[in-house]
């Protein structure tokens, strides 16, 4: 009647509207967050981002920008000097929220009521149908 | 009984997916259907473990039981 799958996930092409409501719920989690279309070089200078977003952060104050490539990869750009640490944890953030956020939608599509909630360092989403 | 899909997603990426109260192999079904959709959303996924529940063990071993029982009535 049931099982269990780990599953190793990669995101290729990835629904736009989806990504930006991702990165908008991961700059509002932090402190002086927000979403530019640009992120600074090291000479402070505006370095203009394919996708349009890109995250800063009181710490992250040059930014984080997602570009997408011609395969439709998504690679993470950014100047992460002194900030090494936070700049790895706001990728893992953004697509981490973007995973939440896709299974949510595809849950809801298949007829399920979907929760999710926060649980240390992972997003746990419960779906629930009756029919 | 209700049908519940629970998605432990973890900050790499990884994410485990517990599927209960689904009769027979249907969640089988449902597995393949939640990995359509999260492809629109552009997800790939690649299955590094699977563990059927006791009750799909049993379920998958009678099909294959019926199956084989099918094969040799037509032998």
């Amino acid at each position: 009647m049931s099982h269990i799958v780990e599953a190793r996930t990669t995101i290729q092409h990835p629904d736009l509207t989806l990504l930006r409501q991702a990165v908008e719920i991961v700059a509002g989690a932090h402190e002086g967050g927000r979403v530019e279309d640009h992120i600074l070089d090291y000479g402070r200078r505006r370095q203009v981002i394919s996708s349009g977003l890109a995250v800063f952060t009181g710490r992250v104050f040059r930014g984080i920008g997602i570009e997408i490539d011609a395969q439709g990869m998504l690679s993470f750009k950014g100047d992460p000097w002194t900030v090494q640490q936070e700049f790895n944890q706001l990728q893992q953030e953004i697509l981490q929220t973007y995973v939440s956020l896709a299974t949510m939608a595809a849950l809801q599509q298949m007829g399920y009521s979907a929760e999710a909630s926060q649980e240390d360092t992972q997003v746990v989403i419960r779906g629930v149908a009756y029919a | 009984m209700p049908k519940e899909i629970e998605v432990t997603v973890n900050p790499d990426g990884m994410t485990k997916t517990d599927f209960s109260g689904f009769a027979g192999p249907s969640c089988l079904d449902a597995a393949k259907r939640l990995r359509e959709l999260l492809a629109q959303f552009g997800i790939q996924s690649e299955e590094t473990l699977f563990v059927p529940k006791p009750e799909l063990e049993a379920a998958l071993e009678n099909d294959q039981v019926a199956h084989r029982e099918i094969g040799q009535e037509r032998s």
